[in-house]
């Protein structure tokens, strides 16, 4: 089966939301810290969301007058896949974690 | 006052396929706890462009891509046509006929869909490659038009004193904006008449970004 690592921008969201730990973080603050716009990160994000390796929620309590705003954080698939892209022999990991992504 | 990123944005976002409405919600509401004007434009601009990505049905590469194929065959073959009847420039083409493909386009995929955000937003995306294509053929041919002293090759009322102002003249800002302004009436109206249909299959709403089924 053919391994393909992820593109570097899914690897620094997937390093970044490994960092936050189970804390969750927002779009932007992501686009922020990793100088990305919103139309790499929020495809990246999709993506993940939609092969179970980000978990996703709604902001609870919002200020008045803001809506909700959507919270990412690792699921444990993702933060598996995350410890894999950190070590020294990503391929090998990566193939272990995931057989195919980007 | 009309705050026009999240108008752009609210736009970007309206009737995206069911798996993908929660998205758009997301992107609006991450928008609004933005202040910065120039944070807000970034966001926007990018959110939109991830939302017309994210929101196409299946099929609207194809649509776009025939789009960009006719448009660029239609410059060349109007530029040299102009040119060999001294019929004047070309923006009487560049006005009308992506506007015609363009309406095609949005309806279809609208009509396929069900979706008015579906046909606007595979129409917006074909209105860019169009662009695009205009310009990769238009540039060449305003330096053929230029050599052959014919004229600029939008109006061919005057002939430009170098090639590189004939290719200035193709590349003016308000020049490309006012194309788009022009091809939008167009587009819009072929989704609203696309999302006339009301009963019958559903093609493909799931939309999907095609690069990632690709993966």
């Amino acid at each position: 089966m053919r391994v393909r690592r992820p593109s570097p921008q899914t690897a620094a969201v997937l390093s970044t939301l490994a960092a936050a730990g189970a804390g969750w973080s927002h779009g932007y603050d992501l686009c922020r810290v990793l100088g990305l716009k919103a139309g790499t990160v929020y495809p990246i994000l999709i993506r993940l969301a939609e092969r179970g390796l980000v978990e996703t929620s709604w902001e609870t309590g919002p200020p008045r007058g803001r809506p909700a705003r959507h919270r990412y954080r690792l699921s444990p698939d993702g933060a598996e896949l995350a410890r894999a892209l950190a070590e020294p022999s990503p391929a090998r990991a990566v193939a272990r974690v995931v057989p195919r992504t980007t | 006052m009309l705050d026009m990123w999240q108008l752009l944005l609210d736009l970007a976002t309206a009737g995206l396929p069911e798996r993908r409405r929660a998205w758009g919600s997301a992107l609006r509401a991450e928008l609004a706890a933005i202040e910065p004007r120039a944070e807000r434009r970034r966001f926007a601009l990018g959110g939109a462009w991830a939302a017309l990505r994210s929101g196409l049905p299946g099929g609207a590469w194809m649509l776009v891509g025939g789009v960009a194929l006719a448009v660029a065959g239609g410059t060349f073959a109007a530029s040299r046509w102009s040119l060999a009847h001294g019929a004047g420039g070309i923006l009487g083409f560049w006005m009308t006929t992506p506007s015609v493909l363009l309406c095609v386009v949005a309806l279809v995929a609208a009509w396929r869909t069900r979706s008015f955000g579906s046909g606007l937003r595979t129409g917006a995306l074909a209105a860019l490659a169009a662009l695009l294509a205009a310009l990769a053929v238009g540039v060449p041919e305003a330096i053929v038009w230029a050599d052959r002293h014919a004229g600029y090759l939008s109006t061919g009322d005057a002939v430009p004193p170098t090639w590189e102002s004939a290719v200035r003249d193709v590349l003016r800002p308000e020049f490309l904006l006012a194309m788009l302004v022009f091809w939008t009436p167009a587009t819009a109206l072929g989704a609203g008449l696309g999302r006339l249909r009301r009963s019958g299959r559903v093609a493909d709403d799931q939309g999907g970004l095609e690069g990632h089924r690709a993966r």
